[in-house]
């Protein structure tokens, strides 16, 4: 039973694969907001139905939600250097691997973000925006200022569940060898032939790190809610 | 290196005749795991003593665990327990899938579960009918079309996901589609007959399942009506 599994190795592991965790959430964070601005950036794109680039975005999108992570990520990293060493000078094939991995997640998150985004643009009544262009709001004061804060607290659940499956999917960079936590208990385990501790490790740290998140955005959401409010308000008489 | 159309066409017929293991890999766990998360969606349902509470602990944590770390988990243990048997990295594949199949299936199961509200159950009990048939002619038929755009999402997710089956050497498309690229070490062409296979699958099962979805909501909007 040792051999497979000692307490000891255990913990002197957990040091170790620690260190890592901040790229894992750099990973999450970077290509989270960025793919929010993105995915924003899109969504209006799209409602201005613009013809051409309507149809491109659409297929874009498709292409995002119909692949898989892992192929999404093998094809940015092998292809990316191709296009772009085809029109520049610029040797793309020896940017530092994290890069790539940026690149496939804030292209991805664009496209799945875009489509909560959308939707929850959508379901804000039309007359709201009447009303403030007849209180004399311009096209961009309506925009910021009226929908997209109902729209976000509208989007908001989608976008927490969003944004837990981003970190699971993070433990995919290891495929084309960028070293993230996952990575390094790989690292450690063909190092020193035992990797099982390392790999339970991992395991504990993404269940914890889901549960954090998860209670903090179901904390965010109940702060959110306006039924909740008038409810409070209500008990409170 | 240039982008090879010639190579793109040999990749795609090699992971086209892998297709068959995608398909095994992805609708086997999701049929077997929708078995056991009915069961377990109708355990933390009706708040059955000491199992509801394993069953929630259990998807608590097994939600947060990345697909790809259980698997390569699971395939460590059997290499590191079992004597290596054929079939038997598919084995660990099909288990580890299943799992997660279960975990994630049963959450929307619960979800669309919840949405009905408990005053029909009383009024079936009320009429005299039993838990089963209360079940099945009254919660059940109202769960489908509550519960198939969640599904849809995890169906097609589940589906496509099946790719990182490829670290434990099962053949599915994206090992297949990777494999005449072996002669040229040009593994790009591989890689996008893979994607283009995998979108067109997605597309297909979209398409399904949201013929499936009008299907049973037309009854809903009659009920409604």
């Amino acid at each position: 039973m040792d051999d497979l599994f000692s307490f000891e190795r255990f913990l002197e592991n957990i040091p170790k694969l620690a260190i890592k965790l901040p790229i894992t959430y750099e990973i999450v964070f970077v290509s989270f907001i960025l793919g929010a601005a993105l995915a924003l950036a899109l969504a209006v794109l799209i409602m201005k139905r613009i013809p051409v680039i309507n149809q491109i975005i659409k297929i874009f999108i498709s292409y995002e939600r119909g692949t898989p992570m892992l192929v999404q990520l093998l094809v940015v990293y092998y292809g990316f250097p191709l296009i772009i060493e085809s029109i520049s000078e610029i040797q793309a094939s020896r940017w530092e691997r994290i890069n790539f991995v940026y690149i496939t997640f804030i292209l991805n998150q664009g496209a799945f973000l875009c489509e909560i985004f959308k939707s929850a643009i959508s379901s804000i009544p039309k007359v709201q925006i009447e009303a403030a262009y007849s209180c004399g709001l311009t096209k961009t004061q309506t925009f910021f200022k009226i929908i997209l804060p109902q729209a976000l607290r509208v989007a908001f659940p989608n976008l927490g569940i969003d944004f837990l499956g981003l970190f699971q999917e993070s433990s995919l960079v290891f495929m084309i060898g960028a070293i993230d936590i996952f990575g390094l208990a790989q690292a450690i385990g063909s190092n020193t032939g035992y990797a099982v501790e390392a790999y339970l490790i991992v395991v504990i740290i993404f269940a914890l790190n889901n549960f954090i998140f998860g209670k903090l955005i179901s904390f965010f959401e109940s702060k959110m809610s306006f039924s909740r409010k008038i409810k409070s308000i209500k008990g409170g008489e | 290196m240039e982008f090879s159309f010639e190579y793109l066409f040999l990749c795609l017929e090699s992971g086209l005749k892998s297709l068959p293991m995608t398909i095994f890999i992805g609708f086997g766990p999701l049929t077997i795991g929708f078995i056991f998360a009915v069961f377990v969606a109708l355990v933390r349902f009706f708040k059955v003593p000491v199992l509801s509470a394993v069953f929630r602990i259990l998807t608590d944590i097994y939600v947060g665990v990345p697909d790809m770390v259980a698997i390569l988990l699971y395939y460590l243990l059997y290499l590191k327990l079992f004597p290596p048997f054929e079939y038997g990295a598919l084995l660990v594949a099909f288990f580890s899938l299943t799992l997660k199949r279960i975990t994630a299936l049963s959450e929307s199961i619960r979800g669309a579960l919840i949405s009905i509200p408990k005053i029909q159950f009383e009024a079936a009990f009320s009429c005299g009918l039993s838990l089963r048939q209360t079940l099945l002619k009254i919660v059940f038929p109202q769960v489908i079309p509550a519960a198939i755009p969640p599904l849809t999402n995890n169906i097609v997710g589940g589906v496509k996901n099946t790719s990182i089956v490829m670290v434990v050497g099962i053949m599915d498309v994206l090992n297949g589609s990777a494999i005449p690229c072996a002669d040229t070490y040009s593994y790009i062409e591989g890689y996008v007959a893979a994607a283009i296979i995998y979108w067109l699958l997605s597309i297909l099962e979209e398409f399904v399942l949201g013929r499936i979805g009008k299907h049973f909501s037309k009854g809903k909007a009659e009920i409604t009506l």
